[in-house]
């Protein structure tokens, strides 16, 4: 079943001079199984609107429906709401808080009556999720870099094996290849039939992998769409301080240039397909077996 | 004559618990010197070294081997600490570990007071700078309570308002929209350019480390290049190997190469591949 936001407000410290509206009369449905990416301008709301998924906040009017569980008002049932939406947080520091990093990651399964053996294989398998090395495991989670305290934060929600996965900038701090290896393993796990919800400002992480687009405008939805339709309003997303993906943007200065290609590509590959069959159609791309055994590395 | 460095560090190792079972050598043998008004980036991948290093050039670690010295004052002596930490700024991987006012224009009239701008100045001063950072709407807001890329933005107005003569930022940027971090990048330049400030720009996108005078790679403790970007991104070093990649741009030109497309190496601008491409296009 899926997740349903009807006209939701929410407001931070009501009814004092620091009373900030954080969302906006925001109504969207997000369907089993999706990929979606939620992007915006630093402040508009983006964090808040995830924390509704799992009830740690609670809508100050509207209504926030997870399955049939309604976030707030069925205050009984937030365990069970808690083993379907897994929430990994902006900094991962928020999130951390046993002894040692293997304790951290078990916290979630542990909790849930899991026998010791399944505990200990969730473990292990979250660390190779992503890509924790397994010799950094009894130390303290506080004793970590920043790319390994984000890795150690995600391993303990992803152990959690929930059937929706909510991640607030899971790819920050990460390095190249730790992000490629993230966006591979929600690939995977979104192949599986988990729902996942990506916050992000990386523009070119959510092209490659959402199927669908929110862009949140001081706490209410300013857009949405397929990531496609999203990411080819250059001029919208510049107002709103955001960008279309950086192929995007070459593609564009390519076009301005003269060169006929089309600007609403999503990645490199996609790019440079695009790029080369125009540049065959010109004939410009010369007798591609011979160069391909020269070029290519 | 060369010029003096800023920063130099010599010989220089760090190892987190040092002696215990659980020690960790966290960096090996490190020279390094930055410069006045360089731009200077560093990567590597997570767990190479970057934040030690950026906590030894402002004492807050000290070194379990060789020295750092700013500007000729050797990190070790404890009379200098008070000095060098007001001519390093450094703003951290996550910003919660340096708000500590009530207010958000505290924190940024703190630095003012610091470097002895007087009351009134600073009246004017302090919404200026929060206005530059886009946080001119929020002077009287609590810092714990802002949203993660409010809490980096003022942070970085807070390191700026102490007037360093080096900025050290630590993925300062990470959690800023597009604009944003493109924002602070190009004050950041300018200071650099202008003020002849010292930049040192931790970050892990290859985009951003492409605008640097020079990079740094770190790999699992030590220094693996350090070289200008051009350098870098042509193939000089596999930064594959290290966990990195290159600047898309330079991606796009690579897979281009692999069509079978003549794409010199070594691209790391648009500009650069545009041209490349218009002179393929127009040749026939
Ligand atoms: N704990 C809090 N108390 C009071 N106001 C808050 C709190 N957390 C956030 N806000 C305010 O609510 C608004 C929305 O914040 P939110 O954290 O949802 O933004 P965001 O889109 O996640 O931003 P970012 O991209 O910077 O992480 C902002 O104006 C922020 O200052
Ligand atoms: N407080 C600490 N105690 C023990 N070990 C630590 C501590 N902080 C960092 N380390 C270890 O030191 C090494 C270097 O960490 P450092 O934080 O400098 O890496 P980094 O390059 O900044 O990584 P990242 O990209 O993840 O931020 C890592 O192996 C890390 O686990
Ligand atoms: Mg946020
Ligand atoms: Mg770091």
């Amino acid at each position: 079943m899926p997740i349903v936001f009807e006209d939701v407000d929410y407001v931070y410290d009501p009814e004092t001079p620091w009373q900030t509206t954080a969302l906006r009369d925001v109504s969207l449905r997000i369907e089993d199984g999706e990929f979606v990416g939620i992007v915006g301008p630093t402040g508009s709301g983006k964090s808040t609107l995830v924390q509704h998924l799992n009830g740690i906040l609670k809508p100050t009017c509207g209504r926030v429906r997870v399955d049939d569980i309604e976030v707030g008002a069925d205050r009984g049932r937030m365990k069970e709401l808690r083993q379907k939406v897994g929430l990994v947080f902006q900094y991962p520091e928020h999130q951390l808080f046993e002894e040692t990093v293997r304790d951290d990651i078990a916290f979630g399964p542990k909790n849930i009556g899991l026998s010791e053996d399944e505990v200990q294989r969730r473990v292990r398998w979250a660390c190779r999720a992503v890509d924790l090395d397994e010799q950094i495991l009894d130390r303290s989670p506080f004793e970590l870099s920043g790319g390994q305290m984000r890795r150690a934060a995600i391993a303990g929600v992803l152990a959690m094996k929930c059937r929706v996965l909510v991640m607030d900038e899971p790819t920050a701090g990460l390095d190249p290849r730790g992000r490629a290896n993230m966006l591979d393993q929600m690939r995977r796990l979104h192949s599986g039939g988990m729902t996942i919800i990506m916050v992000s400002h990386g523009i070119d992480d959510i092209a490659q992998i959402a199927d669908r687009v929110i862009v949140m405008n001081e706490g209410s939805i300013g857009m949405q769409g397929t990531t496609r339709e999203i990411f080819r309003r250059y001029e919208d997303l510049q107002a709103l301080s955001l960008q279309v993906p950086r192929t995007a943007q070459i593609m564009r200065r390519l076009r301005e240039a003269g060169i006929p290609v089309p600007v609403d590509v999503l990645t490199i590959n996609e790019a440079a397909d695009a790029l080369a069959e125009v540049l065959r159609g010109k004939n410009c791309g010369a007798e591609e077996h011979n160069h391909r055994s020269v070029h290519s590395r | 004559m060369p010029e003096t460095p800023l920063i130099e560090m010599r010989g220089v190792s760090y190892s987190y618990r040092r002696g215990e079972a659980a020690e960790v050598a966290a960096l090996q043998d490190i020279d390094l010197q930055i410069c006045p008004g360089e731009f200077v980036a560093v990567v590597g991948a997570n767990g190479s070294g970057k934040s030690t290093l950026a906590k030894l050039m402002n004492a807050l670690l000290l070194p379990t081997e060789g020295e750092v010295s700013v500007s000729g004052l050797s990190t070790l002596q404890e009379e200098y600490r008070w000095d060098i930490r007001r001519k390093v700024g450094m703003v951290f991987q996550n910003p919660d570990n340096q708000l500590v006012s009530t207010t958000v224009e505290e924190e940024v009239a703190f630095g003012l007071e610091n470097i002895g701008i007087p009351t009134d100045e600073m009246r004017q001063i302090v919404p200026e700078m929060l206005g530059d950072v886009g946080m001119g709407s929020h002077l009287r807001d609590e810092p714990h309570n802002l949203s993660g890329g409010q809490k980096q933005r003022v942070a970085i107005a807070a390191v700026l308002s102490m007037a360093p003569d080096c900025l050290v930022m630590d993925e300062a940027t990470s959690m800023l929209d597009p604009q944003g971090r493109a924002d602070v990048l190009d004050v950041t330049r300018r200071l650099c350019r202008e003020r002849g400030l010292a930049v040192i720009w931790i970050s892990h996108f290859m985009e951003e480390a492409a605008e640097a005078d020079r990079i740094v790679v770190l790999n699992r403790g030590a220094v693996a290049a350090d070289a200008a970007p051009r350098h870098l991104f042509a193939g000089a070093v596999e930064l594959e190997d290290m966990g990195l990649d290159t600047p898309a741009v330079t991606q796009l030109a690579g897979e281009m190469r692999s069509r079978g497309f003549s794409i010199p190496a070594g691209i790391t601008e648009t500009d650069e591949l545009v041209r490349a491409i218009c002179q393929l296009y127009l040749k026939t």
